[in-house]
């Protein structure tokens, strides 16, 4: 009886002890997703501060700021016609970057402080997302100009059940859209969010039981390679849509955004940086014909390929965060930034950037 | 299998203690054979191929050491096979470990192309032809004689110290499997073993691990070509400084705690080796059961300091380059040693110069202790870069980068190409020093927790509970990373 009882305190106690220390340390907080306001656009709570890390080891930790909308910004949104929203998932909201090296905060000093940039960004959303976020930036913050970061992975992601949906996608068997919003959390998720040990292991570890019990039997060399690609690559190299599911994610972006082109719309496009780091040109047959029928709907793209081809002509810096998560880095995002720039400086008529 | 994963923790120990123990009740012969057993499993899990190489080994060595036994101690029958199972260990080490680096630098030497095909390290072959050459020359010596080939396997491969050690003296351990109480249940054992064992996984899951980043995203590209800046080439050069000791002390701690559990002490391996004032101190420090073993084995048989102070220093010379190819087949594992040489014959010698008055009046000096840490840090930190890199070459590069000789860059590229930053860096580094230098070590913390463990019922309990919650909870942490981590020894 002694035993069983020393034994039940010895585990709390060392429980109690974790949980302390992960408290010190900048474990990702706590984050609440809702339709604070608008009810197809979930954003985090407003006026939200908490940490952001990644990795088991906390790696590249950020204090993040929520601002009275929800969204990861450093400004407050205010109606203004002169600014410009910047739109996508995470690549927008770069949690792992400092605030300073941030697409938007970038993209404002490459357009020299004159428009004010609105970093409107949220992880987990793909296209059609998008289209309703910049819906609500035109009608709410009379914005006219928009720059959408679109990555390798979002047009697939815009189908409904892939796992990146915000609230808007196409439901695969009918391609009509749908929004599918996540359900709340239930009342143990979210007690269990209160824990730093248990937001440790649910966040940075990502703890998968099925997986855990996998490693049990399996024999694996020591140093086996990690599983292929980084996060953010895995996310990209997804399965390729069906021609009449991809002419449908298209559409259904074009047809929502068209009531709001009254200025300028930029789709800035990301490339795959790791091929061309390696000197390999790379073969996207989804991603080229994704440009080609945006421009013939009207759109303005921006391919980034030829300036990455151009970087790593003269230069072995690599433009992911790392080989751990293959997200922009800070100067991946000056090259972002510098395209985004030009386009919108260019007029409108004038020949479209980096066609 | 790797103490650090989810099969080795949730199924091999428990099996195996449960085996161990419900054998041990009836019969101590079939105990030690299910723990020879499942050594046998631990040890073939990876390369199965290899476990008959470890048996043939174990075989051959048996059945010399009967003959050595048979013939006498110091019989000059008995120094025949003495010699035979010498050429016997060496050969298989020679082989497996130096045949390829033999075969690459004849070819580089006369500019010949011979080829033998690359030959696989059986993993743990130093450490079992070491541990079985000194149960060799003890036979001969007439300090061990053993008859039991259960409990001499055993001795061998016993999982808890069979791949990375401590090289294990036969006297350390027959008379303990020859003890009924270690066939018995023993709760303070099982607590403070598990606690232990749960002390080594924070070394080497969390802290060497931890670090580990900073010195393969310097060291990797440095041997393939590039040329560190000052900032990264000191980041790597410290943070393998650190991984290195908190992977080979953890992994020795794991041993330490493992053996407990099965009421079997295994000496200390480490005693804060980064706390040591001069390069002797450090080397009684580090990796002391090879150290003794050297020691004892070769400086000692090649006249140790007996034959005035010339010889002393070629000894000691011998002894560490001997020690360095211990630890791998190539060049820069040569010049570690060497190096190492050379540091011990400056200790020595100003030693020798100062006199024993003097040098009785340094060692009571804090300000003189201070700057023989240093030193000796220095020393050890600018050899671990040619123990890390693969190349000499790379080797040079670092060392180049270190001194300050490459020009400085306004990013750190190799940093930054790996995602890390040198502030985080230097922060894991300034953390692991802060317990490396400052901090009561393992050992003291292990038999801290011994001490409570014998108190009673309760605090038994106690120390189980929160070193099993610790363990599951390492474990999870170390399987939901993307690759399987060795430890380092495991290479050597």
């Amino acid at each position: 009886m002694r035993v069983l009882s020393g034994f039940v305190l010895g585990t709390l106690a060392l429980l109690l002890a974790c949980e302390l220390l992960l408290r010190v340390l900048p474990v990702s907080g706590a984050t609440r997703v809702g339709t604070y306001v608008d009810p197809k656009i979930p954003t985090f709570q407003p006026l939200l501060e908490t940490d952001y890390a990644t990795g088991w080891d906390l790696r590249n930790a950020q204090r993040l700021r929520t601002n009275e909308m929800g969204f990861v910004a450093e400004r407050s949104f205010k109606p203004d016609p002169n600014a410009v929203a910047l739109i996508g998932d995470s690549f927008v909201d770069a949690a792992s970057l400092v605030p300073k090296d941030r697409p938007a905060q970038q993209l404002e000093a490459a357009l020299d402080g004159r428009r004010p940039v609105y970093s409107m960004g949220t992880a987990g959303s793909s296209l059609l997302d998008y289209a309703e976020r910049i819906r609500f930036a035109h009608e709410r913050l009379q914005i006219r100009d928009f720059v959408v970061l679109i990555e390798r992975g979002d047009i697939w992601q815009a189908m409904c059940g892939s796992g990146n949906v915000a609230s808007q996608c196409l439901d695969p068997a009918s391609l009509a859209p749908r929004t599918e919003l996540q359900p709340p959390a239930s009342t143990v998720k979210r007690w269990l969010r209160q824990s730093a040990l248990a937001r440790y292991v649910a966040s940075q570890l990502k703890l998968d039981p099925a997986r855990l019990l996998g490693t049990l039997f399996k024999r694996t060399e020591p140093h086996a390679p990690a599983a292929p690609g980084a996060p953010a690559d895995r996310a990209a190299d997804g399965p390729r849509l069906s021609p009449a599911a991809f002419d449908a994610v298209l559409a259904a972006f074009v047809e929502r955004i068209q009531p709001f082109r009254d200025g300028r719309l930029l789709l800035l496009v990301d490339a795959d940086r790791r091929a061309l780091a390696q000197g390999r040109v790379p073969a996207d047959a989804q991603r080229q014909a994704f440009m080609q029928r945006a421009r013939a709907a009207g759109l303005q793209v921006v391919d980034v390929e030829p300036l990455f081809a151009k970087h790593f002509a003269s230069s072995h810096l690599s433009l992911e965060i790392g080989p751990y998560d293959g997200h922009p880095n800070a100067l991946c995002y000056r090259l972002f930034a510098d395209a985004a720039a030009k386009a919108l400086a260019a007029d409108r008529t004038g020949p479209e950037v980096q066609r | 299998m790797l103490f650090t994963t989810a099969q080795f923790v949730l199924l091999f120990l428990p099996l195996t203690l449960l085996g161990f123990f419900i054998a041990g009740r009836s019969s101590h012969r079939a105990a030690a054979a299910w723990l020879l057993l499942a050594s046998l499993f631990f040890y073939g899990w990876w390369m199965p191929i290899f476990t008959l190489l470890l048996l043939a080994s174990i075989g051959c060595n048996f059945a010399v050491g009967l003959r050595i036994a048979r013939a006498g101690a110091g019989s000059v029958r008995a120094r025949r096979w003495l010699v035979l199972g010498i050429v016997f260990n060496l050969s298989l080490l020679g082989y497996f470990k130096y045949a390829n680096f033999f075969v690459d630098s004849v070819d580089a030497l006369l500019g010949v192309q011979w080829h033998i095909g690359r030959v696989i390290l059986p993993i743990g072959i130093s450490f079992y032809s070491f541990t079985q050459l000194a149960y060799l020359v003890d036979t001969y010596k007439g300090k061990v004689n053993e008859a039991q080939i259960i409990h001499y396997g055993l001795f061998v491969t016993y999982f808890p110290h069979l791949v990375a050690g401590p090289v294990l003296h036969h006297a350390q351990m027959m008379p303990q499997f020859a003890d009924a109480a270690i066939y018995r249940i023993n709760g303070a054992n099982l607590a403070a073993g598990l606690a232990i064992f749960a002390l080594g996984l924070v070394k080497k899951v969390v802290l060497a691990d931890g670090v580990a980043p900073y010195a393969d995203a310097v060291f990797n590209p440095v041997d393939g070509g590039s040329a560190p800046d000052l900032t990264e080439a000191w980041l790597g050069a410290l943070a393998y400084t650190f991984q290195l000791y908190f992977d080979f002390s953890g992994y020795s701690d794991m041993a330490i705690g493992l053996s407990l559990l099965f009421n079997v002490r295994l000496p200390f391996n480490f005693d804060s080796p980064y706390k040591a004032t001069s390069i002797s101190d450090f080397w009684r420090r580090w990796h002391i059961s090879l150290s003794n073993f050297l020691r004892d084995y070769l400086y000692i048989a090649l006249g140790g300091n007996r034959h005035g102070s010339v010889r002393r220093y070629a000894n000691l010379a011998i002894t560490m380059v001997l020690g360095g190819l211990w630890h791998g087949a190539s060049w820069s594992f040569v010049i570690w040693g060497a190096l190492h040489g050379l540091y011990l014959m400056v200790n020595h010698a100003f030693r020798a110069v100062c006199g024993a008055a003097l040098c009785r009046r340094l060692d009571g000096s804090r300000a003189f202790s201070l700057f023989g840490w240093a030193l000796t840090m220095l020393a050890v930190v600018v050899a671990w870069v040619l123990f890390r890199a693969t190349s000499l070459g790379g080797a040079g590069r670092m060392l180049q980068g270190m001194a300050g000789l490459t020009p400085p860059t306004e990013v750190h590229p190799l940093l930054w190409n790996a995602g890390l930053h040198a502030g985080t860096g230097a922060g894991w580094c300034a953390v692991l020093a802060f317990i490396a230098c400052l901090l009561p070590n393992s050992n003291r913390i292990g038999q801290q927790m011994q001490a409570l463990a014998a108190r009673g019922a309760f605090q038994r309990g106690w120390l189980g509970g929160a070193a099993l919650t610790a363990t599951l909870l390492l474990v999870v942490l170390n399987a939901a990373r993307d690759s399987v981590s060795a430890f380092i020894y495991f290479n050597f």
